[in-house]
């Protein structure tokens, strides 16, 4: 019953998409403006602050579920396995502490984000500042979008490598030092992320001047 | 069983008084007339009803019909008929007051079986100038009444011409008996929803923007054929540099097309339009004179699509005791590129073409000295079929970017949506413990 139940909403939702398209595509195609559906169009008209923000909206976001799914999965089995061994609360929280460094790494790069964004007039700005503008738009949204997904999987492996250790050390106290290492390569691969956005975050140039 | 006989008992009532309620009920108000009838208000009477109720009071007198085209009993409650009241209330034999008659038009006719005799009178020459002899009914047109905030002036009018006319008639015969009434129930309309009466008649007052123009061209020539469309005039704005102020001139009148518009052998074109001796419109410090301009749009064709190349433009201008004269100005033209065989369609205000800014190292320079606006306008050189524009082609499209945008947005939140709905079936119960068939777990409670 309960897969039948996620499993119906999921296909109306894409079916009323689906149908959407459809019906838009097929009004298109056959009043003859088949190529009013100009992608390059829209990416040459649209403005760049809708890229920007949205790319701060995934930096933050994303790494928030990736960090929030992590702490579920290791805290629900810190919680677990403490009752029958309470030796392991304290050394455990490790794993929680790794898992919130993930979200910490995407607001570090939003709040970065958020302070690069400024107005300009694209009536009185010269070519090359439209240009500029428009790079910074771009580049902040791949910025943000880079840092939400990898700290997103970041998030998710930490939590589950966390739940492991917690499980391995209220077996068996001398497993946990070994696992940590494992959980420590998880956690670099976070640090890549926030890396590539701050290199990509650094050329960036918004505002009039 | 009980519902349907109500329904149908319902449906048939509304028809019926809906039946009843398509006769025209108007109030008729009399006096100077000494009679005893009373009228059932709740009831409608007839033409002849009434006539048959005050005959008897009407023998030996004048009878001064006035008709009105519309009139309601709210009318009288009002303020608007005072001067009437004041009339009424004069020194008189007595009145009398039928709030609902129908078939009111017909009450000359029926007097006229009655044994009087019927005079139309359409204008002050038509009156008596002396007392009349015999049974005669005047009957006098009011001028009509309109709906709405008018309704009460011209009510107030209308009282005022009856006093005047009974007054004059009264002078003559001192047995005049006054009748108003109307054609038709203000408050009913048969015909027309009262509502578009009501448009119609303030639409009267506030016709269709005067700025529309609505000014189609059919340029047709052996070479080629060419449809324009303004729906107001274009605006064509010059500014002097040194000045901020910009002289608009409106070119509401007909252009003069010269050349050969449109070749489709060549597939090229050039629309020339020649404007001659406009005076300025715009804020009253615009003081100048267009003798002259002349606006060419130089067409092409590429790959089953036409457009605008250029706009160039001669005018000869004088704006605040300068004179300007430009040869052959390039103007910067909107993108215009639009399928063969459809039309360029463009309702917003929007820039046709303009002098563009220059990009002066790090200054920034407007010597936006001509701007050719345009409010509604469609445009169909190239495979113009026999009498119609082909399909608009819009300069505003059906999704316009930030459409786009909200669209894609708006689809990632969906998902998050989405995402959280297929979470909500993943929410189990404890059911570790559960045993249909085993004792219920009770706990005791102690004190």
């Amino acid at each position: 019953m309960a897969a039948r139940y996620r499993e119906t909403y999921i296909y109306s939702f894409g079916g009323l998409l689906a149908a959407a398209v459809v019906v838009f595509g097929i009004y298109y195609i056959l009043t003859g403006q088949g190529e009013r559906i100009d992608i390059g169009w829209f990416l040459e008209t649209i403005t760049p602050y809708m890229w920007a923000t949205t790319g701060i909206a995934f930096a933050v976001s994303l790494s928030v579920i990736g960090a929030a799914l992590g702490i579920y999965t290791t805290g629900s089995s810190i919680i677990g396995g403490g009752v029958k061994a309470p030796r392991i609360k304290t050394k455990n929280l490790i794993s929680v502490i790794f898992c919130e460094a993930v979200a910490i790494y995407g607001l570090i790069i939003a709040i970065v984000l958020a302070g690069m964004l400024d107005k300009y007039d694209p009536l009185k700005a010269s070519p090359e500042k439209v240009a500029l503008n428009y790079f910074s738009g771009f580049a902040m949204f791949g910025s943000g979008l880079t840092v939400g997904l990898v700290n997103l999987f970041c998030g998710i492996s930490v939590g589950i490598v966390g739940s492991g250790a917690a499980l391995a050390d209220a077996a068996n106290p001398s497993l946990f030092v070994k696992i940590l290492i494992v959980e420590i390569f998880g956690s670099a691969v976070g640090l890549f992320g926030l890396i590539v956005g701050i290199l990509m975050s650094s050329r960036i140039k918004m505002g009039d001047i | 069983m009980i519902p349907l006989t109500g329904i149908i008992s319902l449906v048939v009532f509304t028809l019926f008084s809906g039946v009843l309620c398509f006769e025209n009920n108007v109030p008729v108000y009399m006096w100077n007339i000494d009679t005893d009838a009373v009228v059932n208000p709740l009831h409608s009477l007839n033409a002849e009803e009434l006539v048959g109720k005050v005959s008897l009071s009407l023998e030996g007198k004048l009878v001064a019909l006035f008709m009105q085209d519309e009139l309601s009993v709210d009318d009288f409650k009002s303020n608007d008929l005072a001067a009437l009241k004041s009339l009424a209330e004069m020194d008189n034999d007595g009145t009398f007051y039928a709030p609902s008659v129908t078939k009111t038009t017909k009450l000359p006719e029926v007097l006229a079986a009655a044994g009087y005799n019927v005079v139309y009178v359409k204008s002050h020459q038509d009156l008596p100038t002396s007392a009349v002899v015999g049974k005669t009914v005047l009957v006098i047109d009011l001028p009509a009444t309109q709906l709405g905030d008018l309704r009460k002036e011209n009510l107030q009018l209308n009282s005022n011409a009856i006093t005047e006319i009974y007054e004059t008639l009264k002078s003559q015969q001192p047995d005049v008996v006054g009748i108003f009434t109307a054609k038709r129930n203000s408050q009913l309309q048969l015909d027309e929803s009262r509502r578009r009466i009501a448009r119609s008649a303030t639409a009267k007052s506030a016709p269709r923007e005067e700025t529309f123009v609505d000014k189609f061209y059919n340029i047709t020539q052996e070479s080629g054929k060419l449809f324009l469309f303004f729906e107001k005039a274009p605006i064509l704005k010059i500014k002097d540099e040194n000045k901020t102020a910009w002289a608009n001139f409106t070119l509401n009148v007909d252009p003069v097309f010269t050349g050969t518009v449109v070749n489709e052998t060549h597939k090229t074109g050039v629309l020339v339009l020649t404007y001659e001796a406009l005076a300025p419109s715009g804020p009253k410090n615009d003081s100048g004179f267009l003798t002259k301009a002349k606006i060419s749009f130089h067409l092409s064709t590429k790959r089953g699509y036409w457009y605008i190349n250029q706009t160039t433009i001669d005018f000869d201008v004088k704006i605040n005791d300068a004179t300007f004269k430009e040869d052959n100005l390039v103007l910067v033209t909107t993108d215009v590129s639009t399928p063969l065989g459809r039309s360029w369609h463009c309702t917003p205000k929007s820039r046709l073409a303009s002098y563009g800014y220059y990009f002066n190292g790090t200054i920034i320079k407007y010597t936006n000295k001509v701007i050719l606006e345009t409010d509604g306008f469609q445009l169909q050189p190239f495979k113009v079929s026999k009498d119609k524009f082909g399909d608009g082609y819009d300069c505003v499209g059906f999704f316009t970017e930030g459409i786009w945008a909200a669209i894609i947005l708006g689809l990632i939140i969906a998902m998050m949506l989405a995402w959280a709905i297929s979470m909500l079936a993943d929410v189990r119960t404890p059911d570790r413990y559960d045993d249909p068939k085993g004792k219920t777990i009770t706990i005791t409670a102690t004190e």
